[in-house]
């Protein structure tokens, strides 16, 4: 540490007073825990039940397909099973596992006490788990989800799948989803703004900079996908035919949709992988990361070329090949920044002397593993090699290599590494070496010999074969080396239970890293440091065995607990010096009841109670209200100390709070998705067969006139925020404004188009209009708020957070609402053109 | 101030987004329309060219981004951190011009229509 | 590809086991110099030319794989829960057997493949290549059997439980034997 710091307190009485503000309360205080310790834990436990239960689908898959013509299931147990493989791999196991590390570790990184929005995560959390539990509540009761984890329509549409299963997938992933998004959200603000003092963005540890980018691309990738369910849910629950080619839906519409976000999802799980290992092996190697630089620039790149390839999961439906040739092109490209990346850690190891220890052999793992599937990846990606091999087992095989070898092989790896972190004990290691060999070479018989059985023809997801094809050795072949790997598993499970059980204690930093997660006691206390850390060199080349000590002497910034608050540092993104001290929320169970509330609208839809569901929406809503009540307490108006001389505002009066980028980031996630579904009509017009429709009939004057008072909303707006006298007035304006404009958008859609179940061009319509009452509604919820505070009398001269906050979502849903009246405008005459 | 060397640095990308998009909707609507539409029927050499000009125009607008990141001011400054925020944005500048001129490449001479 | 694939994998493997297990390794190159020659200069070249050779190779197979592109005998593949239908839309007065397809050999055939409920997809793994079967749309695929016999063929794309059940043959004939077993089903 560079500064002359503030002698110290006594470090007892200090972690005293700390753990008493932000430890999480026993028994049922538990359930408001807000704390990333425990919602991390929790996260990633969770996500290990569903990796066993995704696990044992798995084997059940490998027994059926272990011998020719097998009664072991029937095809409809198998389509359950398989689907539900995928879907739990992908969406409750992959993405929620690397959430729960990077909400864990982040901070720690990061040197400050939590993350930016403790609420959200808990938040996230119960959404996940409620969402996870009906989906293994589908898969106990028999209904689970049957069309493949692609869920591909129309088999998945209400003709040919009637049942509840299809709704499941829908629903339930929907509402995991959100779980998803918030986490993108909070982790891009911390990242961004709550970091150790000092910490300027060339300093950021590398592990950061690779969650960062996975979050970006969360951001953008989850909308087109929850688009593409919102709106097969509401082909199947109120019969808009968006997909249905006699009436002018599309197929296919899904399938980009889909794959938009199918895509650039595979990265979304390798990149944090990855994080972790730019992270690790240097530790091992005993030597800084080669080319901190180019790594950045080689991800960013990465991020965006992966959202230029979804369409070669798409080489077989007909696309003319001059278009295959961009995403065959970008597929090809997108290998390059990953060999970036895996020779900068050749030349890691190459200069520094590695370690043997078990995260090394866990990344030999990988790169014997992931290699093999980059390269099958680049045949894949070529389209005419694709054309034979697409659908087959060497899919099933690549695919695998991939996502074991880039995501499971460095789980492990980190799991090895950063347990002793979290239980503050180090392995015995009997049995690590054993349940090593055993994933890895029960892995490779499982895949390799998949990739043969997909040559010689065999397709995808077929319950049974005739034995007069040759497939039958190969595939028990693959069976046994499946059923080594989960006895791998198994073994890998047995041995963190012993780590916890029998495993020795050790002091601090036991494997000499350079990070500051080992500047802390471990296990690590509830707030992390107890003071924080100004550093002077990049984030991973520090020494934690001396900064800990003093930061633990409340040496750093905030030493000293006040006004019992959950005080973090927040800093500027790009320099790192402090510009606000942020304070936390404290434990509520607020955001348990709003999940259930949340859960409880999800299942009304999913029972199709449809009359009950404003009830179900009101509540959600109330909860959320309820989350601002507390903010915005009148004491604290001035800068505060911070230690060392240091005085800053607090978040409320700083220029750029974190909640103000929440908002900003959340309507960019919202954006894509209004993006992709405006594009989705367009793509529909385009490419549907059917169209035109025969009538569509717009009222053109009452739609201007809609988009007309949206704008109104934002004058308002603005006219609260200039003047303070004007706020009442302005906000009532904004209120009024927004109501009268979602009214008109609602006549509109409900009163004056044609029946929008007869043609995918009036659903269309219909769902974008209903897409501007919606912000129209929301925007009159903002306005209120604003109302509320200033009749009790807020000054929002000095604490306008809340009223520039309202104002994003008034100028959005303004634009919004112009957008959709030119948009359905313009439709109406491209269809009038086309009209022979 | 805040999120502006971000967004310069990732602006090559944006317009590579914005060309996939463009040329992929062109191509895409060109095709739909070319049933009725002798100009741009596929065999003739409207939409070939009209593709062939976005192509060219993209790679252009890529060029013109990354002169105008050298003449930035928000990366300009000798800290440690403009220089690294000016190294890393190099790179992706010239990852985003080497996309955009190998991504596109086919509108020369690939089938330009299932029909 | 396969063998390039093996040298690749061979090299990163070797380089990293040498890296970990041989002191001073690849010490005296400098790491950006590692990077430049790993991570751009070996794959660049490899995946430029690879794309292109597909490029090519993929016009050409959209073409029947044959440079005489005149003589092409289209088919109309119809997919349905869960069989396929065959028919000549140019050769009037034909008729096929539900699941086997008559064909020609040593004549580039073109596949209209439609669909009449969920997305199938058409596929002979021994003629190569493979297209769905969208419905509402009709997709078009070239194959061409050198020589006469049996070739076994495959829906490839999940389509509901009968998915695994939903085979069928391409039997391709002689000028002569095609004629015959596209008219010998009327007579039947």
């Amino acid at each position: 540490m560079s500064e002359n710091m503030t002698s110290g307190q006594n470090p007892i009485a200090l972690h005293r007073a700390l753990e008493r503000i932000w430890g999480t309360k026993p028994g049922w205080g538990r359930l408001a825990a807000v704390n990333h310790n425990v919602i991390g834990i929790r996260f990633m436990l969770t996500a290990l039940v569903f990796f066993a239960i995704g696990g044992i689908l798995a084997m059940l898959i490998r027994t059926q397909l272990a011998s020719t013509e097998s009664v072991f299931m029937d095809a409809e147990t198998y389509a359950q099973v398989f689907t539900m493989h995928g879907s739990i791999m992908m969406f409750l196991f992959a993405i929620p596992f690397f959430e729960g590390m990077a909400i864990y570790l982040l901070p720690k990184l990061l040197g400050n006490r939590d993350l930016a929005f403790p609420r959200l995560g808990a938040y996230g959390y119960w959404c996940y788990l409620f969402g996870g539990l009906i989906l293994i509540g589908a898969l106990i009761g028999g209904v689970a989800p049957d069309s493949g984890w692609f869920m591909y329509t129309p088999l998945s549409s209400s003709v040919y799948a009637p049942g509840i299963n299809s709704d499941v997938w829908l629903l339930g992933i929907t509402f995991v989803e959100i779980s998803a998004l918030s986490a993108a959200v909070e982790i891009i603000v911390t990242i961004m703004k709550i970091r150790a003092a000092g910490m300027s963005i060339d300093r950021i540890p590398i592990f950061a900079w690779y969650m960062l980018v996975v979050a970006t691309m969360m951001l953008v990738g989850f909308p087109p996908l929850i688009l593409g369910s919102i709106l097969l849910e509401v082909e199947r629950a109120f019969d808009l035919p968006f997909f249905d080619p006699t009436r002018g839906g599309d197929p296919l519409l899904w399938q980009h949709l889909f794959w938009l976000f199918g895509h650039p999802e595979v990265y979304i799980i390798f990149l944090p992988a990855a994080g972790a290992i730019s992270t690790i092996l240097p530790v091992l190697a005993g030597t800084p990361l080669a080319g901190y630089r180019m790594i950045v620039a080689a991800i960013v790149s990465m991020a965006f070329l992966s959202f230029g390839l979804w369409v070669h999961h798409m080489y077989t439906v007909g696309i003319p090949h001059v278009a295959l040739s961009f995403f065959s092109a970008a597929s090809a490209l997108v290998a390059v920044p990953t060999a970036i990346q895996i020779f900068a850690w050749l030349a890691t190891i190459a200069h520094g002397r590695p370690r043997f220890s078990i995260p090394m052999l866990h990344i030999f793992g990988f790169f014997f593993v992931f290699v093999i599937g980059g390269l099958t990846g680049v045949m894949l990606a070529m389209v005419p090699f694709d054309w034979q091999a697409h659908d087959t087992h060497f899919v099933v095989a690549h695919l695998h290599y991939v996502l074991v070898g880039g995501f499971v092989f460095p789980m492990l790896a980190m799991a090895y590494y950063w347990v002793p972190h979290l239980s503050g004990k180090q392995p015995v290691q009997h049995l690590s070496h054993a349940a090593f060999w055993m994933v890895f070479i029960g892995f490779n018989v499982a895949f390799f010999f998949m990739h043969l059985t997909g040559l010689l023809g065999m397709p995808r997801r077929i319950f049974e074969y005739p034995s007069d094809f040759g497939w039958e050795t190969l595939n028990f072949v693959s069976s046994m080396g499946s059923f080594l790997m989960a006895m791998g598993f198994a073994l890998v499970a047995l041995d963190f239970i012993l780590l916890f059980k029998f495993g020795r204690p050790f002091r601090r930093n036991p494997w000499h890293a350079g990070t500051l997660e080992w500047a802390m006691p471990t296990p690590p206390p509830s707030y992390n440091f107890a003071s924080i850390a100004r550093i002077d060199s990049r984030a991973d080349l520090l020494d934690p065995d001396k900064i800990g000590p003093r930061l633990a002497a409340g040496d750093g910034y905030l030493g000293m607990p006040r006004h019992d608050r959950m005080e973090v540092l927040g800093v500027d993104p790009i320099s790192g010096e402090p510009d606000q001290v942020v304070e936390l929320p404290r434990q509520t169970y607020l955001p348990l009841w709003t999940a259930l509330a949340t859960g409880v609208f999800f299942l009304l839809m999913l029972f199709k109670l449809y009359w009950l569901i404003p009830l179900a929406l009101a509540a959600v809503i109330g909860c959320f209200w309820l989350w601002t009540v507390r903010d915005g307490s009148p004491i604290d108006r001035d800068p505060v100390s911070i230690g060392h001389g240091l005085k800053i505002p607090v978040h409320i009066r700083a220029q750029i709070p974190p909640s103000h980028l929440a908002m900003v980031l959340t309507l960019v996630a919202n954006a894509t998705l209004y993006i992709s579904l405006l594009f989705g009509c367009l793509f529909l017009w385009v490419s549907a067969p059917n169209w035109p429709p025969q009538d569509v009939s717009l009222d053109i004057q009452i739609l201007v006139l809609a988009a007309v008072v949206s704008i109104l909303a934002c004058v308002g707006s603005r006219l609260a925020s200039r003047k303070t006298n004007m706020a009442l007035a302005g906000n009532a304006l904004a209120f009024c404004a927004h109501l009268l404009s979602a009214a008109l958008f609602l006549w509109v859609a409900l009163l004056t188009l044609p029946a929008p179940s007869g043609h995918a061009a009036i659903a269309s319509l219909f769902v974008i209009l209903i897409y501007a009452a919606l912000h129209g509604m929301i925007g009159a919820i903002f306005a209120a708020h604003a109302i509320w505070r200033a009749l009790r009398g807020h000054d929002e001269a000095v604490r306008s957070l809340d009223l520039r906050i309202g104002r994003l979502w008034h100028d959005y849903s303004a634009a919004a609402g112009v957008c959709a009246v030119g948009f359905c405008l313009n439709l109406q005459s491209l269809i009038a053109g086309s009209t022979p | 101030m805040m999120r502006r060397p971000v967004l310069i640095m990732v602006l090559g990308f944006l317009v590579w987004s914005g060309a996939f998009l463009g040329i992929y909707f062109t191509q895409a609507t060109a095709c739909s329309l070319a049933t009725e539409n002798q100009f741009l029927h596929p065999s003739g050499w409207a939409l070939r060219s009209v593709l062939i000009g976005l192509f060219l125009a993209s790679v252009v607008m890529v060029v013109a981004v990354y002169r105008l990141q050298r003449r930035s001011s928000a990366l300009s400054g000798d800290t440690r951190t403009s220089d690294f925020l000016k190294g890393v944005t190099t790179y992706v500048s010239v990852a985003a011009l080497f996309s955009t001129a190998f991504c596109f490449i086919g509108v020369f001479w690939l089938t330009l229509c299932a029909l | 590809m396969l063998w390039g694939s093996c040298a690749l994998f061979a090299l990163v493997l070797g380089l990293f086991l040498a890296a970990w297990f041989v002191p001073d390794f690849g010490r005296r190159l400098p790491p950006d110099r590692w990077i430049v020659w790993g991570g751009l200069a070996l794959p660049l070249p490899v995946l430029i030319a690879l794309t292109l050779y597909a490029f090519n190779q993929g016009e050409f197979l959209l073409k029947g794989a044959t440079k005489d592109t005149e003589d092409v005998l289209e088919v109309r593949a119809t997919g349905r829960m869960w069989e396929w239908d065959f028919s000549y839309p140019t050769l009037p007065g034909s008729v096929a057997e539900p699941g086997v397809l008559h064909i020609p050999a040593g004549r580039t055939i073109e596949i209209v493949a439609e669909s009449e409920d969920v997305i199938h997809s058409f596929w002979v793994p021994r003629l190569g290549g493979k297209i769905d079967a969208v419905p509402g749309h009709a997709n078009r695929l070239r194959i061409r059997a050198d020589k006469p016999g049996r070739y076994g063929g495959i829906c490839s794309e999940y389509c509901g439980t009968g998915h695994a059940g939903m085979r069928f043959e391409v039997r391709a004939h002689d000028e002569d034997g095609f004629v015959r077993a596209v008219s010998a089903e009327t007579s039947e």
